[in-house]
């Protein structure tokens, strides 16, 4: 059989508890999903979940099928293929909700299957050819409103060897110093617990941050635009800990 | 960040792949370097159209071919499906970053 290639895997932290954030991934997606920038057809279109479909409907009522849902466990998560503009089911998308703290939700959004992508692309291209501004909204935005709940919160920040890494291995790659470099910016703001390889994976290694419950956002976004992350020459995953002892 | 060639790339890839019978050769390369003869008798189709699609994938940057001996051997590029990875990613990051405006709004106060 043929290898896979490597899903696209986001993290984000959002300022609310996992029943809301999944409510408004689903029951809400019509309010926040940019049809403008992301959709089959053209201005006055709508999308919902509907029964197990992700249903978009244009002003003039045809209607495109973007995918089914294949799994759902509220608030925990949601699986469903994702082929939007395409019958072929082939891509498929997980999210996924976990507590962080009292107060907070991380989001870790999966998308595997993703080259088998390229007509739903082509419908969505033509307006980013427009010159739809590729601007990462949020991620300049934090609330101010901050988790005043929790006063820290424990993450995990797992490492694999990604695409990138050749066969001289992760550890004597250039863009392993910027994951480095990374580390040093972790400790440099003495959020550092712990970070080393794992011996029992060629590549892998481990990092714990314990982060300001209002930060954690950030320090999300951070482990995600580490160069070595985003060159692919490590793969992400994060994880919340619940720390209990000692 | 995203730019006007960034652009240009994911839309090369994305039109390449936009053939299934496209599709299938990236499959099968994905096993490994291969000639174009092992591609063909994997497809249900001859070598000439083999060759043709194997022309458009490695104008798109997805697949590169090295002489050896008298054969070309055809594999998957390093980071040839780059292009249409960061596409993904950077909507994905919009949707998600308009995701967590949405949730953020209607919460806590």
């Amino acid at each position: 059989m043929t290898r896979p290639l490597p899903p696209i895997r986001r993290h984000l932290v959002v300022q609310a508890d996992p029943e809301h954030a999944y409510r408004v991934f689903t029951e809400d997606i019509g309010t926040w999903w940019p049809l403008a920038r992301f959709s089959v057809y053209e201005t006055g279109n709508t999308v919902a979940f509907e029964g197990d479909e992700i249903v978009e409907r244009s002003a003039d009522g045809r209607t495109s099928t973007w995918g089914r849902v294949l799994a759902a466990d509220p608030p925990r998560g949601i699986r469903f293929s994702w082929h939007p503009g395409q019958t072929e089911e082939r891509g498929a998308v997980e999210v996924t909700f976990t507590p962080v703290g009292a107060t907070q939700t991380l989001v870790t959004l999966v998308h595997s299957g993703w080259e088998a992508y390229a007509d739903a692309a082509s419908a969505a291209r033509e307006e980013y050819r427009n010159g739809w501004p590729a601007v990462l909204a949020g991620y300049g935005a934090e609330t101010a409103a901050g988790a005043a709940g929790d006063d820290a919160v424990w993450l995990v920040l797992s490492h694999a060897a990604g695409p990138a890494a050749g066969a001289d291995g992760v550890f004597a790659h250039p863009l392993f110093a910027e994951h480095r470099a990374f580390l040093a910016s972790l400790a440099a703001d003495g959020v550092l617990v712990g970070a080393g390889p794992l011996p029992d994976e060629p590549g892998a290694g481990q990092t714990v941050v314990r982060v300001p419950a209002d930060a954690a956002s950030d320090y999300v976004s951070r482990a995600e635009r580490d160069a070595s992350v985003s060159g692919e020459l490590l793969r992400l995953r994060v994880r919340p800990w619940n720390v209990l002892l000692p | 960040m995203s730019n006007q060639s960034a652009a240009a790339s994911a839309d090369a890839v994305f039109d390449a792949l936009g053939d299934p019978m496209r599709r299938r050769i990236a499959e099968v390369l994905r096993d490994g370097p291969q000639p174009v003869g092992r591609i063909a008798d994997q497809l249900p189709v001859g070598r000439p159209a083999v060759s043709k699609h194997l022309g458009v994938l490695e104008g798109a940057g997805i697949v590169t071919h090295q002489s050896v001996g008298t054969r070309n051997l055809y594999a998957l590029a390093p980071g040839g499906y780059a292009a249409a990875q960061v596409w993904l990613t950077e909507n994905w990051d919009a949707a998600l970053a308009a995701f967590r405006d949405a949730v953020e709004k209607g919460g806590r106060p």
